[in-house]
């Protein structure tokens, strides 16, 4: 059992499968196809869980949905790459297969879905986070993030070099050399899927999925699936298949830069342990920031990195955005001043952040215990590509979010042409807050000061004794 | 008749003159306002100053410490301390010189244009509000951190910041500034009852020999001479 204080290296094949477009339907699509819409990432997800933790499929250990794509790890039968990195490579030929023979077929009034995978083998160290229901697997190390790092364009199943090497002969001849240690998986017709899984002793029958993709739709009838706009705090928990939320809400990736090459570069055990214990400092007080600094939601932990969302007051997008990039500074600040100066071990680490907003839809998937929080939309995946855009003590906001923000924010975020997004570099609290300040300088305004053992407060408003002072014009001879 | 030579004696300081009142009366002021500083009594150079750090806190909980040192002059209180970077803390934005943040190359912080001294001798609390400006001028150097500017409205280094001040007492009229411009600067005599040089056709002790008089008594001839050669 894998706990906070209970880490393991394990061993295995990680492979990420993302349908991109599921996030431009949960944005752009309204009204009665938006259930239709909800009712497909549900049964996607239903039915691709069962692909992949079935014991007659592929047995495997699914780690979890990060909104659309899938994150699964194969790690059986141990100490057996070329069969682990097999059926790595024949589980993205199945789902592959899955949604172009079954899923598609069976949501014809939807746009065609299209699937995207990586996968790469290697150890990587297992973690879990949270509570009771609220538990969430963690990986760390290079194979559980460079596979999701060759993603590519959509039906193109790609491979790690690492995971080409390890895999039979008869695989490898599937697969092309498509740039530096990265390979992509070639076409193959449906009965050739079918044979091939079985020669791996996968059990994957397209009839079989079909009939079990209908069962979910007569047992989930459209009619059931329902979908709200959320007026207050949306409660992840009461969340399902029957019970979604549509929401203009901005979503925030926060990504602990270079923590991959930290944690590899971690030899002995006692730097592991050591590693370990940051990551879960960081991701602790990132959660904690998001929750209670700022009532927003802490929707799930990918690997060293946090995604949180927030959606309040409803439908007015300025404060929203304005509130999210206090929430990123706010996570800069406490990474920089507060965690750095506790754990000096975490002094080489910072925070990379990425936001965007617009129309998102937030569920649950899975049945009890073992439940994914989702969010999916445009702004998830153009916060995440942002967020993978920025480097250390970087804010990334899209152009759309830019636009929204108050003046003194926006000031802050310069265009980066190369990477076509706005980035606000060392933006803290304490910053914003001296920026706010700035503008009542300039306006003329009296501030008010109070002073005691502890220390001097400027502000720019009255709170309770303090003493008015009216700035005097400075020079200097 | 005798005359009695008294040995030649050193002249009180200001704490001394009063009998350490007005030194007791900051020191309590300071007690109460500003903990964190501190008098000393430099008993053998007869000087005092008032040392410490000034935390500047924000409401986020993060705490900027600036070591200062404020040295008060001989005749304090009838004329105002000076304060000084004590640590160097403050530093030349990159391309730009240490004065455009108001701190001359001695450390000493320029709170305020003379002419438009906020210190008050005829206040006896006066240190106080002369210590709230002054926290406000280290806030406003934190804001200069982040943004490379000033932030509120300020004059220009030496002569040029004397000339605005100037103009300013002139409503801003810059072409009365230039045609007055020799009688401020002392270069020309008009009498008062001559006709004044801003071409209002009146006598000048009825236009502007009283804002001319003020402005020299207020800046003083040395400086008005430099900001009206520039």
């Amino acid at each position: 059992m894998l706990s906070e204080t209970c880490c393991r290296e394990i061993s295995g094949a990680h492979i990420y499968v993302d349908v991109p477009n599921f996030n431009a339907l949960a944005t752009e699509v309204e009204g009665e196809d938006y259930r239709r819409v909800v009712q497909a990432v549900h049964l996607y997800q239903r039915e691709v869980s069962r692909i992949v933790e079935q014991s007659d499929l592929f047995d495997a250990l699914r780690v979890h949905f990060q909104g659309p794509k899938l994150h699964a790890l194969i790690y059986r039968p141990i100490d057996d790459s070329a069969t682990i990195a097999g059926r790595a490579l024949l589980l993205q030929i199945v789902i592959r297969d899955f949604v172009r023979r079954v899923f598609n077929p069976e949501f014809p009034s939807l746009p065609n879905i299209a699937v995207a995978g990586g996968a790469d083998i290697g150890k990587a160290i297992g973690t879990q986070d949270g509570m009771k229901g609220d538990r969430e697997l963690l990986f760390l190390g290079r194979p559980a993030n460079y596979a999701a790092k060759i993603i590519g364009p959509a039906w193109e199943m790609r491979v790690t070099a690492r995971l080409y090497d390890a895999l039979p002969e008869a695989l490898q001849e599937l697969c092309q050399e498509l740039k530096d240690e990265v390979y992509v998986l070639g076409a193959l017709a449906g009965d050739e899927v079918e044979e091939l899984a079985a020669e791996f002793d996968v059990a994957w029958d397209a009839e079989a999925s079909r009939a079990r993709i209908q069962e979910d739709k007569r047992t989930f009838p459209l009619k059931d699936i329902r979908y709200s706009e959320a007026e207050a705090l949306i409660d992840l928990d009461s969340l399902g298949i029957k019970n979604n939320k549509r929401v203009s809400a901005a979503s925030l990736f926060a990504d602990v830069d270079k923590f991959t090459a930290y944690i590899d570069a971690a030899k002995t055990t006692g730097q592991k342990k050591t590693a370990l214990r940051v990551l879960h400092a960081i991701r602790k007080e990132m959660a904690a920031v998001v929750k209670h600094d700022f009532d927003g939601l802490r929707i799930q932990y990918q690997g060293d990195r946090v995604q949180a969302l927030f959606h309040l007051p409803k439908d007015d997008g300025g404060k929203i955005i304005n509130k999210t990039v206090e929430v990123a500074a706010a996570l800069q600040s406490s990474m920089e001043l507060c965690i750095k100066r506790l754990l000096p071990e975490a002094g080489s680490l910072g925070l990379a952040l990425g936001l965007d907003i617009d129309i998102t839809l937030v569920s649950k998937l899975g049945i009890r215990g073992d439940r994914d929080r989702i969010c999916i939309g445009t702004a998830v995946q153009k916060a995440a590509e942002t967020q993978e855009a920025c480097h250390s003590l970087e804010i990334g906001t899209t152009a759309r979010a830019n636009a929204l923000l108050s003046d003194d924010s926006a000031g802050q975020f310069t265009l980066d042409k190369e990477r076509g997004i706005y980035i606000a570099t060392g933006l803290t609290v304490e910053k914003m807050e001296r920026l706010a300040k700035a503008a009542a300088y300039r306006s003329g305004s009296p501030v008010f000061v109070s002073s005691a053992l502890a220390g001097v407060a400027v502000r720019p408003n009255k709170v309770a004794n303090e003493r008015e002072v009216f700035p005097a014009r400075s020079y200097c001879a | 008749m005798k005359y009695f030579r008294h040995a030649p004696t050193a002249p009180k300081q200001w704490y001394e003159g009063d009998r350490g009142v007005r030194l007791d009366a900051d020191r309590a002021l300071l007690a109460r306002h500003y903990p964190s500083l501190k008098f000393v009594v430099d008993d053998s150079e007869k000087r005092v100053k008032i040392i410490g750090t000034l935390c500047l806190a924000s409401d986020c909980g993060v705490s900027t410490p600036v070591a200062v040192e404020i040295r008060l002059p001989r005749d304090y209180p009838s004329s105002e301390p000076l304060a000084y970077d004590a640590e160097r803390l403050f530093r030349p934005a990159p391309g730009k010189i240490i004065e455009d943040r108001h701190i001359c190359s001695n450390g000493q912080f320029c709170l305020w244009l003379p002419p438009n001294s906020r210190w008050s001798t005829d206040d006896p609390q006066a240190l106080l509000p002369f210590l709230d400006e002054l926290s406000v001028f280290l806030d406003r150097q934190l804001i200069y951190d982040e943004t490379g500017e000033w932030p509120g409205p300020h004059y220009d280094h030496g002569p040029h910041g004397y000339r605005q001040f100037i103009v300013e007492q002139l409503h801003g009229d810059v072409d009365l500034f230039l045609k007055l411009r020799p009688v401020i600067a002392g270069e020309v005599a008009v009498g008062r009852n001559e006709i004044c040089l801003c071409g209002s056709g009146i006598k000048f002790k009825r236009c502007h020999a009283g804002a001319v008089a003020a402005i020299q008594r207020r800046v003083g001839l040395d400086k008005v001479k430099a900001a009206c050669r520039n």
